[in-house]
């Protein structure tokens, strides 16, 4: 009867080195094989929102009236189309009104719940839900005045980000919505909170009219859509 | 993942190192992997990404125990919505998202085979261990990244054949359980391998 165990080795049949060097380079090549092949790829509705915040309890809001342009550091405004802004100002606040949101006729005697921005890069790199000088940009709005006891060019925003996300560079043209809880900043760290965040990939750079306007549409309300928390009062 | 690299390499070292000693028999393995489950949502059909490398120990006349490492890619891409919830934030995204899972599991096992030596011996066993696994959604610019540590096992089944002098041809199939962790659900993937290994 043979013997049923393996043969013994007698000297060794393998090279350490080509073996890493194979392993090496099959971990760097394969690890993720996807490959862009249509710019429309890129497209992206995102949004982040506060899992801890009390949704449905925000009933009124309001917006300031302007698109503001944002511009990566140490990096040169590129030109953003500004015929659409009020088209743009139009669909954010159908949507915010179409969940029941109720623009506050007298602010200054009763703070909104909510304050929605809305803002589009002007760079080819922005490093969106990270932060970037408030003051800079919205320092201007005489609505931060109805939420004592006031912020100064050192606050900042506090988006509900990231753990594990990670955010690159969001190109030109991206369109952020925020809602922010202007009621409820840390004085002691300076920071306004955002409960909500959405990003468009790129929807301000189509060379049409048309074509800009159909892809606004369709993101503004895919953000919304997607965001059924919103809701007053569900 | 280099992390995940070194130890490879230590095991492949470590591995030669033994294998100077009696009755140890190595070998790789390349791998093709069908994920299962809600993992077949995620990481999509067929992969022909993978690969691993084991070492077994000859402790009976038809026993070996031993280790099994392995990297194992599932991929998918499409254009769809994908919700990711956190403790203190979540994220919906809309749009074209390219979605992978690198399986990597870290084993020590058990065979036990029928039929003598030289001959083609069918075999079964178990792989008992853990997987490291990310999970990762690619949307444009924006990366959602989930890395954890899962108990798992693996049951298989295979059959070891003689291809001349102290080589040996390897058939097998797995399947791959990782338990729940880190937020993540269970994943479970098959994976069918060929290989050679050496006496």
């Amino acid at each position: 009867m043979r013997n049923p165990k393996y043969d013994r080795a007698s000297h060794a049949l393998y090279r350490p080195s080509v073996l890493v060097l194979a392993l090496a380079l099959a971990l760097a090549a394969g690890c993720y094989p996807g490959t862009v092949t249509d710019v429309q790829q890129l497209d992206l509705v995102g949004t982040l929102w506060d899992a801890n915040a009390d949704w449905g309890t925000f009933q009124t809001y309001v917006m300031p009236d302007t698109v503001i342009h944002l511009v990566g550091e140490d990096q040169d405004m590129l030109p953003v189309r500004r015929d659409l802004d009020q088209d743009i100002l139009d669909l954010v606040r159908a949507n915010i009104e179409d969940y029941g949101y109720v623009l506050e006729p007298d602010p200054e005697t009763n703070p909104p719940d909510v304050v929605f921005l809305v803002s589009v890069t002007a760079s080819e790199n922005w490093y969106g839900w990270i932060g970037y000088p408030w003051w800079d940009y919205w320092g201007w709005w005489p609505g931060w005045g109805y939420y004592p006891p006031g912020w100064g060019p050192g606050w900042g925003w506090g988006y509900p980000c990231c753990g594990n996300i990670v955010v690159g560079g969001y190109t030109t043209g991206t369109l952020f919505v925020d809602m922010v809880d202007a009621n409820n900043a840390d004085i002691e760290e300076e920071i306004v909170p955002i409960l909500w965040t959405a990003a468009m990939n790129g929807l301000v750079v189509d060379a049409t009219t048309a074509a800009a306007l159909s892809r606004l549409t369709t993101g503004i309300n895919q953000a919304f859509a997607q965001s059924p928390y919103l809701e007053v009062n569900p | 993942m280099k992390t995940l690299a070194s130890i490879l390499v230590l095991v492949l070292v470590l591995g030669v190192d033994a294998y100077a000693q009696e009755d140890y028999f190595f070998g790789f393995e390349y791998n093709t992997v069908l994920p299962s489950g809600e993992t077949d949502d995620f990481g999509g059909g067929w992969s022909w990404r993978g690969g691993s490398f084991g070492g077994r120990k000859v402790v009976r006349d038809n026993t070996t125990v031993g280790f099994w490492v392995g990297w194992h890619v599932m991929n998918d891409e499409g254009d769809e919505y994908v919700g990711f919830r956190g403790e203190n934030n979540n994220l919906d995204v809309t749009g074209y998202q390219f979605r992978y899972v690198n399986s990597f599991p870290l084993m020590v096992n058990g065979h036990w085979y029928t039929g003598m030596t030289g001959d083609i011996r069918p075999f079964v066993g178990l792989n008992v261990g853990t997987y490291y696994i990310e999970r990762r959604v690619e949307f444009g610019m924006l990366v959602v990244d989930d890395d954890s540590w899962h108990f798992g096992l693996a049951p298989e089944a295979g059959i070891v054949f003689p291809l001349g002098w102290r080589a040996r041809g390897l058939l097998t199939a797995r399947w791959n359980w990782a338990a729940s962790a880190g937020g993540s659900g269970d994943i479970t993937y098959w994976n069918f391998g060929i290989g050679v290994a050496w006496m």
